[in-house]
């Protein structure tokens, strides 16, 4: 084979995936959804909710999930998530409940997705740029419609502790690792 | 006698017996260093055997180790092979190395994450007398194998080398 020596270039062909770091506050408008995010935030007694905002010029197939550091002090740290968006399915009754529970008001035209990350069963993922392992809601792709979407996090059974929010399809680093090494400490630790 | 057949045999030991004492001698080193990594925190202790293999490089190690790190979130046991250079004839000797590492990580309810990565460490190695010696080192490398991403740490520790240097 004449490209045979080309080879050991396999080595390097793991996959490589990552998302654009950024420290979540209690409401955060994201820049360019489509780019993949993991927005750092933490829930306590006095920020029991995050609220991340998003627009999108016309209809996108978007990924998201919500992880916690996978440590023995954060088992029963379960923050349920829903989604916003004119694109998904009118809530069930069930789910107006839960969000008539954290005083959340579905806009005219909207639908909701609704995570209540309350399976017994946790997916564990490993993080290898930062090498962390994490629980995960399980990522999943929601049809958002266009116009704004909101996504809102809480914290449920009064446990409080630090997230991560992923979403996003597009790996870009244009403007360099942002906020990484000012904030070492909240993404690494 | 077959006996007689044995003696090239004892001959070609007794050759090369003299020598292999010879380079035997500090030959082997044994570091017991504590390490923390500082991607993915981990902290623990990664003991290193050091065997010299050439007489004329006494400066040039092989190196093996087995490190035993818990952090928050998985216990770490790298499993290690490298190469290192401990330069120069004075008490304060830089080094520089390179390792193929079993970055070997353990979750409690997952399955373990296994992934290969180079690593490159650079230090220094203080001979506190002839068989002491107090090493510091820095390293960093990346996954190739597995998963990628990047390993940074690093490690500070009792170097012994029972024949002296």
């Amino acid at each position: 084979m004449k490209f045979r020596f080309l080879m050991p270039l396999l080595l390097f062909a793991a996959p490589l995936w990552s998302h654009q770091p950024k420290v979540l506050n209690d409401n955060y408008t994201v820049e360019g959804p489509e780019i993949s995010h993991a927005l750092y935030g933490k829930l306590d007694a006095d920020h029991q909710r995050l609220t991340v905002r998003m627009t999108f010029e016309e209809p996108f197939a978007m990924p998201f999930e919500v992880l916690v550091p996978h440590r023995a002090e954060l088992e029963d740290f379960r923050p349920a998530y829903a989604i916003l968006s004119a694109g998904l399915p009118e809530p069930t009754a069930e789910e107006r409940a839960v969000l008539a529970e954290q005083d959340i008001e579905v806009p005219d035209g909207y639908g909701v997705y609704v995570e209540n990350n309350d399976n017994p069963e946790r997916l564990v993922i490993f993080e290898s740029f930062t090498r962390r392992v994490f629980w995960s809601t399980g990522p999943v792709a929601v049809a958002l419609g266009e116009g704004e979407t909101v996504v809102h996090i809480w914290a449920t059974n009064e446990s409080y502790g630090p997230l991560t929010l992923g979403f996003g399809v597009e790996e870009d680093f244009s403007d360099g690792f942002g906020e990484v090494f000012e904030d070492w400490e909240t993404y690494a630790y | 006698m077959r006996i007689k057949y044995l003696v090239p045999v004892f001959f070609a030991l007794g050759l090369i017996a003299p020598e292999a004492k010879a380079d035997h001698h500090g030959q082997l080193a044994y570091v017991l260093p504590v390490e923390v990594t500082v991607i993915g925190l981990t902290g623990g202790i990664r003991p290193e055997i050091v065997y010299t293999p050439f007489k004329s490089l006494k400066w040039f190690e092989t190196k093996a180790s087995v490190g035993l790190m818990p952090g928050a979130e998985f216990l770490s046991t790298p499993v290690s092979l490298g190469v290192r250079g401990r330069y120069f004839d004075f008490v304060l000797h830089p080094t520089a190395g390179l390792a193929l590492t079993e970055d070997l990580l353990w979750i409690t309810d997952a399955a373990p994450v296994v992934r290969t990565t180079m690593e490159m460490d650079l230090g220094l190695s203080y001979d506190v007398n002839d068989r002491w010696a107090i090493d510091a080192q820095a390293y960093t490398g990346w996954g190739i194998i597995g998963e990628a991403g990047p390993v940074a740490g690093m490690r500070l520790g009792l170097r012994f080398r029972p024949q002296g240097w």
